[in-house]
């Protein structure tokens, strides 16, 4: 037994909830936005002006005819971006220059942006070099605070005026409202993570054949987290029989498989052997040093012979250096200039992330060998190739690297720029006027453009590279905004037909929701955060190589070759750093200190015994999740301290940060968890007999699932694609979408009457406030055949349920505009030109309409008009202007009463109003729902209290679901959740539902046999109408169902005559403009079949764009015609006689013309 | 033909089982199951009560928006024993509305320095001697009850609403139905053979009497028989029988049935009525109905 192990009892599986909602309070559910950019606002953004700090501007020499003054001086001013300064609130100036720090909610509803300033303090120095050559300073200028512009700010970040606010509803704001998201003119903008392959990893792939290459090992090298490209080198090796084009230099004489290499910037394949010369690395024993660890492999040795023979030719460093340097991108130079340029390469380009610095030619003569030795050692079948899709092999960028990204760009051209201005200053002979070369609104609209648009950063060609990246936060359900929030997306052709990358790996874990993607063409691209899945932030790895040479790591300088073999590689960030002797002993002395919090937590180590490797990695991006610490197959979490986790004393409590100090439980990401053995639930690790070596124990396995598919109870009983089909309907729920709808205006928004908290939950409800925010209701659910009328899909609803308030809602819509310049909101009378055809004497006295008022289609909720565009005021005063009527009306389907209206000033300080409207909704025939398994159907029925079927004890259901709708789709979870929602019910307890768990059907059906009813929930039913029993018993029983927000009233449409398109003369597409409803090609080929040829002609002529022309026959094109006058002619051929009328499409006639527009005459030839 | 129709023939009797405030029991004899149902179905949506119809909004700032409030005042039951002396509001003659179909009420209240709730008890009439006025409820102990909560008003919040109370039924909306359920459960029939006592052992006995969820059987431990306890709490869920014959015996050592013509009604009203009114009243209007329909067959069959 464990010595230093307590008294205290072992905990159950029951307790680790109390760790779970520790984890849940002190990390929310979108820390992972927050902390990502928080380290961007405070560490990156500096790090980022340190890398283009130095400007040097060197004046043109002016030639000042008289003056010799200065002529020989050599005057160079120094511009240095030092220490970065970032106001700690968003303020906002208002267009009368007053200045004031601005809440959330303000730039809501004014559509301004949430942002802050952002200073640099600039030092200016005038150095002369002087005779000597050497330079001095003559001048010394600092300048405190440059405002160089402005940075969003994340809502509840560090740097969000809502930090120090103690009540959120103070300040207008929801109070469940988690932040993670920015505003950007006034609306809501998520920045989605964005999934990428790691960089610094070595893969070994095998070439599909036929191919040149057999097999490739290849590394996209960055250093660490800079935005500079990555740069490929991969290590090839031939296929059987295959030559390498073009490599006569060893006259074909080599047989066997040889190995290149391709470096960036070199054109051509280089062979490994030249590659190896060229990094000092001369003789074959050298090489082999390099990449047979194991002198005795002869094997590998025999694998690597070709290569070396490929080689001999060049047995100098310089011969491979200008090899290789006459294949650069210099081309035909000196050869002492082609060894320089290869040099150069070598240091700067190749394989960075080692190092870019002078004398790391062995460094990378190392890792070149580690890389063939991995090559080799996949074509010798001792491994497999690697795989491509491994989670942990994944980065995360998140709204921070985003950023960053995003920040380098733009800075980049900003400094650019502003050395420009100041060039040019200097040129002239004036004084360097820092804060004007520093252009105010580069970065602030740079930064806004990219979060309004979501077009990410443009390439060198001016394109957008990454489009959808910021996106609008989707308010429909509080589940929806927080699934947003924790969304991932994967850039990768969505028209490509690899599967793969789409499916679920057994990596994703824990880490990535199983159920939560979207159906279609973002199938498993996009994906969501499990719950308790946090992303790295990254931290330096200098101070962890620190700890590791005091640990005893050997350097790979100072290292003999052949000690490597019986030591253990230590790499970190994917770069090999030296080799250790005892493994065991730095990896438990590392880990100790991660426990601890010594180092970070969420450095990652991974030790992989059978390559005899160790591997740190310590980069952003990481996806990992906390699990309980296991030793002697306990956990170390026991019954006290799980009491000090629930205690309310402040000085016994422990949160969650102490348990990771404690190290009760620590961070693992997806590398290091593969090299663990994790139990699946504290009970296994009392089974010995399957497992004695459990390093750590899963916290819960609920938490594998994401936000949306936490709602769904008993997940685990339905088909697997049922949770998908939910947690897609999930984000559709009506509900109460935050606290403060009432304060807000959203331009689409849905509010649930009366929301009910279900009454069978999952224990992880309790952290997405779904019980506080909840999107449906307890509904009493028969489910029957009644009647009919609940076939495919729908559902029979109780009328009387529905008059007493049933998932009724209400339905806002915000209208808004702006009165620009020339423009003013007024009631447009009748002098105003272009007036509508709506009522405009809703209108208040200001132009705009006031709340309670009854609107409906058409009508004018906003009265605006504009000067025509040259206007002066000299017209103004004799009053011969005309004004243009530019009013809003509302959409014409639409009626409902006014809510609210507020008029106030924008950014530009211009007159701005948003007025929102308000309709009740009230469920109807054809109005859609759906319970939490992917059960939906529309109403296809009311009826009343008394025609719905009825118990014994009068209860009648408030829907009737088709029993046809749970066979084929095996939702049993839909089933269990009725039961057990039966019971608790009864009980007056809210029911568990919580997946994984041993809470079993027959349990259930006990308890509710035990409270009087039949066990498994079926009740005797009386028909209605008839009063006569039905011939069976119907299941019946409470189950949660959810008010979609496709309504019929928002879809219905019809129309017989209506607006016409200008140009092609069809009707219109689309209800909200009145629209026709498209005959499309299946519709023709349907009436090609029938042999409908006249019913053809109706639907795509008469009734569409029905013309007729008149066509000359003398030359077949068209005529001019009077008909009123009936004088026909035709101009070119000058023939007012033979001239025919043809009836075609208007569509057809604009085809000629404009066929006639680029020189090709479309003849019409008539018969008669 | 006659044996079927004839049934119908014979004088069905009501045993009155229990009235309460609320609720009444009794029990309906030799009576076809249409004019049991029709009881029912009269009794949920034909028995007029008052309710308001009309909402006129002065002022409301409110956290609940204009619909909403006006959802909920609908939904207040409203005493309603002289509903007789009104008319139905489309019935009568009047232009816009008169006493005679229509009763008004005011709700004005603002919050001055606390939170408010606004309850049934500020809805008053705007003529006090109405006899037609917001539910009181009264609990088993014969003390008041907390009125129904309309509203919370916080600081300096208002609401000005006046209401207009009309006569309605069921049918129209369910706010006029003076019932919350109507139960109707047919007497349960149920034989138990002789000779379940010898073919039964005594585990398997309690099998039986535990299989019922609903306690019906009972072991008499000295006669070793089963016995029914309480027949009325059967709902025909059939567990005994399918208990017995998972056991493999014959299946007629036990019959589960009803009695086809026998009827438990038990009403709980919603207040506006008494209960015993409801069923008197269901039962007027179900003769009103049938004296309607003969009259219409007469009249046709007068004209064939």
């Amino acid at each position: 037994m464990d010595p230093d192990n307590d008294n205290s009892k072992e905990i159950t599986q029951e307790d680790a909830w109390a760790l779970i909602k520790a984890y849940f309070q002190q990390h929310g559910l979108v820390s992972q936005q927050i902390s990502s950019f928080d380290r961007f606002l405070s560490y990156t953004i500096q790090d980022i002006v340190a890398e283009n700090s130095i400007m040097s501007i060197v004046p043109e020499k002016q030639y000042a005819p008289g003056s010799n003054e200065n002529q020989d001086r050599d005057l160079r001013y120094e511009i240095e971006l030092g220490q970065v300064k970032v106001n700690e609130k968003p303020r906002f100036k208002e267009y009368d220059d007053k200045y004031n720090v601005i809440f959330p909610n303000e730039a809501r509803l004014r559509n301004l942006t949430y942002q802050t300033s952002v200073y640099v303090e600039v030092t200016k120095r005038d150095k002369v070099t002087n005779s000597k050559g050497v330079e001095e300073v003559l001048e010394q200028s600092k300048e405190k605070e440059v405002y160089i512009g402005k940075v969003p700010v994340m809502i509840k970040s560090a740097f969000c005026s809502l930090n120090r606010i103690e009540n959120e509803y103070e300040m207008k704001e929801c109070f469940f409202d988690q932040g993670g998201y920015f505003i950007i003119n006034g609306s809501e903008k998520v920045l989605v993570a964005q999934e990428r392959m790691a960089n610094n990893f070595v893969y070994v792939f095998q070439k599909k054949q036929p191919s040149k290459f057999s097999w490739v090992a290849e590394i996209r090298s960055q250093v660490d987290a800079s935005n500079r490209p990555p740069n490929q080198f991969s290590v090839k090796l031939y296929s059987k029989g295959q030559r390498r084009a073009g490599g006569s230099f060893s006259g074909g004489k080599v047989f066997g498989q040889t190995i290149c290499a391709t470096v960036h910037y070199i054109n051509q394949d280089i062979p490994i052997a030249i590659l190896f010369r060229a990094l000092n690395c001369i003789s074959d024993k050298e090489i082999l040093d390099k990449i047979c660890y194991d002198q005795k492999d002869s094997h590998m040795m025999e694998a690597m012979r070709a290569s070396l023979e490929e080689g001999t030719p060049f047995l100098k460093q310089e011969d491979a250096l200008s090899w290789i340097g006459s294949r650069g991108a210099a081309g035909a130079v000196s050869r002492e200039e082609r060894i320089r340029h290869a040099r150069d390469i070598l240091k700067k380009h190749f394989l960075p992330h080692i190092s870019t610095e002078d004398h790391c030619e062995s460094q990378k003569a190392y890792f070149v060998g580690y890389m063939v030795h991995r090559l080799l050692s996949a074509h010798l079948g001792r491994a497999t190739e690697d795989d491509r899709d491994h989670y942990g092999k994944k980065r995360l960028d998140m709204a921070g690297a985003l950023l960053g990204m995003l920040f380098r760009n733009i800075f980049r051209r900003y400094v650019k720029e502003a050395g420009r201005v100041l060039k040019n200053c200097a040129d002239r002979g004036q004084p360097l006027n820092i804060s004007k070369a520093f252009k105010k609104d580069v970065i602030t609209d740079g930064l806004r453009y990219a979060l309004a648009t979501g077009n990410w950063g443009t390439n060198a060609a001016g394109e957008v590279s990454k489009t959808g990246v910021s996106q609008v936060l989707n308010r429909l359900t509080f589940a929806s905004s927080l699934s947003h929030l924790r969304r991932l997306n994967t850039p990768l052709q969505k028209s490509g037909k690899l599967t793969k990358p789409r499916q679920l790996h057994n990596t994703h874990w824990g880490m990535i929701c199983p159920a939560e993607t979207p159906e279609g063409q973002a199938c498993g691209l996009v994906k969501n955060l499990s719950l308790m899945a946090f992303v790295s932030v990254g931290s330096t790895a200098e101070r962890l190589k620190e700890i590791l040479e005091n640990y005893g790591t050997e350097n790979l300088v100072s290292i003999e070759p052949e000690n490597i073999h019986n030591a253990t590689k230590v790499f970190v960030n994917g770069c090999w750093i030296g080799i250790h002797n005892d493994a065991e002993d730095l990896i438990s002395n590392i880990r100790e200190m991660r426990r601890s919090l010594f180092i970070p937590k969420e450095i990652s180590i991974v030790r992989d015994i059978t390559n005899r490797e160790i591997k740190f990695y310590t980069d952003q991006g990481r996806v990992q999740r906390p699990l309980f610490i296991v030793k002697n197959n306990k956990v170390l979490l026991k019954k006290s301290h799980v009491e000090r986790l629930q205690s309310t004393i402040k000085s016994q409590a422990m949160d969650f940060n102490e348990a990771l100090a404690e190290g009760l439980v620590e961070f693992l990401d997806v590398e290091e968890e593969e090299t663990s053995m994790i139990a699946m639930n504290v009970e296994d690790l009392q089974n010995r007999q399957y497992c004695s070596t459990y390093t750590h124990c899963e916290i819960h396995p609920s938490m594998i699932l994401g936000v949306c598919a936490s709602i769904i109870p008993f997940p685990d009983h339905n088909q697997s694609p049922r949770n998908t089909y939910q947690s897609a309907m999930g984000k559709q729920a009506m509900g109460v979408y935050t606290s403060n709808y009432q304060l807000r205006m959203d331009t689409l928004a849905h509010v649930l009457y009366y929301p009910q908290k279900p009454l069978v939950i999952t224990r992880a409800l309790d952290f997405l406030h779904f019980k506080e925010l909840p999107s449906g209701c307890n509904a009493i659910v028969a489910i029957a055949c009644y009647t009919g009328y609940n076939q495919e899909d729908s559902v029979i609803m109780n009328q009387s349920a529905i008059d007493r308030g049933f998932f009724r809602s209400a339905y806002y819509r915000t209208y808004c505009d702006t009165a620009k310049s020339g423009e003013h909101f007024e009631i447009p009378d009748v002098t105003v030109v272009g007036r509508r055809h709506g009522d405009y004497t809703k209108l208040d006295m200001d132009g705009l309409i006031f709340p309670g008022k009854n609107v409906l289609g058409d009508d004018i909720i906003i009265g605006k008009t504009a000067l025509p565009r040259r206007t002066f005021e000299r017209d103004m005063e004799y009053g011969n202007v005309i004004k243009k009527d530019d009013s809003t009306a509302l959409r014409h389907s639409e009626k409902g009463i006014i809510d609210s209206v507020i008029l106030t000033s924008n950014e530009d300080g211009d007159n701005f109003t948003k007025i929102k409207m308000r309709a009740i909704r009230i469920p109807q025939i054809g109005d859609k729902f759906a319970s939490r398994h992917g059960q939906k159907g529309t109403i296809g029925m009311t009826y009343r209290q008394e025609d719905m079927p009825f118990t014994q004890e009068g209860i009648t259901p408030d829907i009737i679901v088709n029993p046809h709708a749970i066979p084929s789709r095996m939702t049993i979870g839909h089933l269990v959740e009725c039961l057990a929602s039966k019971v608790a019910c009864f009980q007056g307890k809210e029911g568990d539902a919580t997946p994984f768990q041993d809470v079993t059907v027959e349990h259930i059906s006990n308890d509710l046999h035990s409270l009087g009813y039949q066990k498994r929930g079926n009740e005797v039913m009386y028909n209605g109408w008839t009063g006569k029993r039905l011939d069976t018993r119907i299941f019946l029983g409470p189950t949660y169902y959810q008010r979609l927000k496709h309504m019929v009233d928002d879809k219905i449409h019809a129309r017989s005559r209506g607006p016409l398109q200008i140009l092609t003369r069809q009707p219109t597409e689309g209800r909200s403009r009145h629209g026709g409803l498209r005959f499309g090609e299946m519709e023709r080929d349907c009436m090609v079949s029938h042999g409908a040829a006249r019913f053809l002609k109706e639907r795509l002529y008469d009734v569409s764009d029905c013309y007729s022309v008149h066509v000359c026959r003398e030359c077949g094109l068209m005529a001019q015609a009077n008909v009123r006058q009936q004088k026909y002619l035709c101009k070119g051929c000058q023939n007012n006689t033979d001239i025919c009328q043809v009836g075609l499409p208007y569509a057809c006639k604009l085809l000629f013309q404009e066929l006639m527009a680029m020189q090709i005459a479309p003849r019409m030839l008539t018969n008669d | 033909m006659t044996d079927q129709y004839g049934r119908g023939l014979r004088a069905p009797v009501i045993e009155i089982l229990d009235i309460g405030r609320y609720t009444i029991k009794f029990l309906l004899k030799e009576c076809h199951i249409s004019i049991a149902n029709a009881l029912r179905r009269i009794m949920i949506a034909d028995v007029p009560t008052m309710a308001i119809d009309l909402v006129y909004i002065n002022d409301n700032s409110s956290v609940l928006h204009d619909e909403f409030l006006s959802h909920r005042l609908g939904l207040i039951p409203f005493k309603s024993d002289t509903v007789d002396s009104y008319e139905f509001f489309r019935e009568c003659s009047c232009k816009p509305s008169c006493h005679k179909c229509s009763v008004e009420f005011n709700l004005r209240e603002t919050a001055l320095d606390d939170v408010k709730d606004i309850t049934t008890d500020h809805i008053n009439a705007n003529n006090p001697d109405c006899l037609v006025k917001p539910v009181k409820y009264i609990n088993a102990d014969g003390n008041e009850e907390d009125p129904i909560l309309i509203v919370k008003l916080a600081k300096n919040q208002k609401v000005d609403i006046q209401c207009i109370v009309r006569k309605g039924t069921g049918k129209e909306h369910a706010k006029w139905s003076p019932v919350a359920t109507v139960q109707v459960q047919q007497m349960p029939q149920i034989d138990i053979s002789p000779s379940l006592e010898e073919d039964l052992d005594t585990e398997e006995k309690i099998g039986l009497v535990n299989s019922c969820p609903a306690s019906v059987y009972k072991l008499n431990a000295e006669k070793q028989t089963v016995d029914i306890e309480t027949i009325t709490d059967c709902h025909q869920c059939q567990e005994c029988t399918i208990y017995l014959e998972n056991l493999n015996k014959k299946n007629d050592l036990l019959k589960v049935g009803q009695h086809e013509d026998h009827f438990i009604f038990t009403v709980e009203s919603t207040g506006a009525l008494p209960p015993e009114e409801i069923v008197s009243k269901a039962f007027t209007i179900l003769i009103d109905k049938m004296s309607e329909l003969s009259q219409c067959t007469e009249e046709s069959d007068a004209k064939d």
